[in-house]
């Protein structure tokens, strides 16, 4: 079953009266499960097709479907609620809430679902062991490091169970070894919770761990080859 | 948890929280400390004029005050109006005094004054006259009547004690004057009426002048709150006299204490705006500032209505914190100076001028705290408003982008 499917996705930004196709006719699907790397030197538009598949940013053209729901069809309210419920996300930076700790962070999007309060602590408490980070559970954000702040993030993504995540270079700002360690993290939870993981990066290394491998340039797709494990 | 955020912000930059909580608690503590000063300025007056002197109602013939205080309009049927007076449950002490208008003149000057005849005895209960006696006193039943004198009267005609005095007063049937002894100076807090009006005993006044007239009474409640109904009641029973409350006898009491009204709400506009300012800033600037994070918490799934409550969350935080320090200040000023007194004599000579005391004791009323709070905490709210939108317009991906 595809979680995503994109018919001829186009994004046209206007900047200062230059006309910039960032993505150009993307026809993707995702099924589920799937560990996918998009891949592509800075600028080729991968930033802008996942904010359009997450939900973030209309496309000038074209269709996004996430679980049979036709994104651009949806009221800003009623995308706020579909992000909520169904899309997890991981940025590349700024993804906690500095004034709550680890365990908040991740309890809070469950709280805006309206889980109820033993749903909540069962699930954040697996979840922070999963990604490492139960002994940092009272910890605020600034007392983490760049990459436990971003397992965290994972953490919070994945809590409310959500169809799939978002992740746009989760790695960027990491040194090789954390960076390893939180794809390690996302490797097992997408195996074992069979969560879909999409996420974006320019990095080698993050590159050959995928399973998928969507290469864009300019735009567009231009090499889709799946790697076998 | 939206909570938990909201508070949690408030301390991220305490100086700016501070900032917000003084202008909070500045507010209230200056609206309510203006408004006990106005309060207490009104009491003072009421206190000095009405309560000591006026009284709440009085009652005169019907051509008395139109005729500028003419002697020869005495109150009709006095002994009817004592009864009625002693009769109304709701009386708590009345007066008669006798009123002659008259020259004073001495070898040298003179001066048109109002003579009043007054019991001094009675007269304890409403208006202390014997308390402003600076000099002598007002022996009662003497040959030549003992007279009470304004001290500025005094300077200005000369006039030392024992001086003898002629008090003589244009009559329908001829003039009418006796010779009186100036046997105390006494000062008030109305400076006009020291230069205007002598006192003597009404039964000195009746033996000299022979007709034991009275011209007015002089009515104080027990309360306030009832004034024109009492008034209409008491009216009614002495339809042949004239039922007047001490704002139609001075009406400048009752505009001035409009002014003050209008004085305050001006003053609390200048306080409301400075207030909003305030507010609209450091929110504003609070906003701005976690622009990633709210893009964040919008992509993430928290919707606009959440953002809002946790901002305007923010500001009933903070004016939450404010109000009781407000009211803290506004406590100890208020206390301290209903105590001692705030002196306007310096500032304010024109007041003086006005026969009122410059010597002014703020004193709260309890309205003015559901007011100004009510106000303040309405303001802030308000103010949130334009912050509030202004999150609300941020679009998630440009937020998280922002670099
Ligand atoms: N908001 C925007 N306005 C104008 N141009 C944009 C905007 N966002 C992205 N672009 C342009 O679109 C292209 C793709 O950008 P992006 O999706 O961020 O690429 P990537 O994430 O692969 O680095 C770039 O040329 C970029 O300059
Ligand atoms: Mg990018």
């Amino acid at each position: 079953m595809n979680v995503v499917e994109t018919q001829n996705l186009e994004k046209l930004f206007i900047d200062a009266g230059t006309k910039v196709r960032a993505v150009d006719g993307v026809s993707i699907n995702v099924e589920e499960g799937e560990f996918t790397a998009i891949v592509g030197p800075s600028g080729s538009g991968k930033t802008t097709l996942l904010n359009m598949i997450g939900g973030l940013d209309n496309p000038t053209k074209g269709k996004v479907q996430v679980d049979s729901v036709e994104l651009t069809e949806l009221s800003k309210n009623e995308l706020i609620d579909f992000r909520l419920k169904n899309i997890g996300f991981v940025f590349q930076s700024y993804n906690l809430i500095p004034v709550l700790t680890a365990y908040e962070n991740v309890e809070f999007v469950m709280l805006l679902q309206g889980r109820d309060s033993k749903e909540r602590k069962a699930r954040v408490n697996e979840l922070l062991v999963a990604v490492g980070i139960a002994d940092k559970a009272k910890n605020r954000p600034s007392k983490l490091s760049g990459g436990q702040q971003q397992r965290v993030a994972v953490a919070r993504a994945l809590a409310p169970k959500p169809k799939f995540i978002i992740a746009d270079e989760p790695t960027a700002n990491l040194d090789s070894k954390s960076a390893s360690t939180l794809l390690d993290i996302m490797q097992q939870l997408n195996e074992k919770e069979r969560i879909t993981f999409l996420f974006s990066t320019h990095d080698q290394r993050v590159i050959d761990r995928a399973r998928r491998v969507v290469t864009l340039t300019d735009g567009k797709i231009t090499e889709d080859k799946k790697v076998d494990a | 948890m939206i909570v938990k955020i909201g508070w949690n912000n408030i301390w991220r930059k305490k100086g700016r929280s501070f900032l917000v909580i003084l202008s909070v608690a500045f507010g209230i503590w200056v609206g309510l400390f203006f408004g006990a000063f106005q309060w207490g300025t009104f009491v003072q007056k009421m206190d000095d004029i009405v309560n000591r002197e006026l009284g709440h109602i009085q009652i005169h013939h019907p051509e008395f005050v139109d005729e500028e205080y003419d002697y020869n309009f005495p109150i009709l049927n006095p002994d009817k109006v004592r009864d009625v007076l002693k009769n109304d449950t709701s009386v708590s002490v009345f007066v008669e005094r006798s009123i002659f208008s008259a020259m004073l003149q001495t070898p040298r000057n003179q001066s048109p004054v109002l003579v009043y005849g007054v019991d001094t005895t009675a007269e304890q209960h409403l208006f202390s006259i014997t308390s402003m006696i600076t000099q002598g006193e007002m022996i009662e039943g003497r040959r030549a009547p003992s007279l009470l004198v304004g001290k500025s009267l005094a300077n200005k005609l000369n006039i030392t004690l024992g001086s003898k005095v002629i008090v003589q007063g244009g009559m329908l049937h001829g003039v009418k004057s006796f010779v009186g002894r100036v046997r105390g100076f006494y000062e008030s807090p109305n400076k006009m009426k020291d230069k205007m009006v002598i006192y003597v005993h009404k039964s000195d006044l009746d033996t000299k002048l022979g007709d034991g007239f009275t011209h007015e009474y002089s009515v104080l409640f027990s309360d306030l709150d009832f004034l024109q109904s009492n008034k209409k009641r008491i009216q009614s029973k002495l339809p042949m006299n004239q039922v007047l409350t001490w704002a139609e006898i001075m009406p400048e009491i009752e505009n001035g204490i409009e002014m003050t009204d209008q004085v305050m709400f001006v003053f609390m506009l200048i306080i409301w705006f400075a207030l909003a300012l305030g507010i609209v800033n450091t929110m504003l600037m609070s906003i701005l500032e976690r622009t990633r994070e709210l893009g964040m918490l919008m992509a993430i799934g928290m919707g606009r209505g959440r953002i809002v409550q946790m901002i305007f969350f923010e500001t009933t935080i903070l004016t939450a914190i404010g109000v009781p320090i407000g009211l803290f200040l506004n406590y100890i000023t208020v206390s301290y100076f209903g105590e001692v007194g705030l002196d306007l004599s310096v500032a304010n000579a024109a007041i003086e001028g006005f026969g009122y005391s410059t010597m002014i004791y703020p004193a709260m009323k309890e309205s003015f705290y559901y007011q100004v709070i009510f106000q303040v905490v309405l303001v802030s709210l308000i103010s949130t408003i334009f912050p509030a939108m202004r999150a609300l317009k941020l679009k998630p991906i440009e937020a998280i982008h922002k670099n």
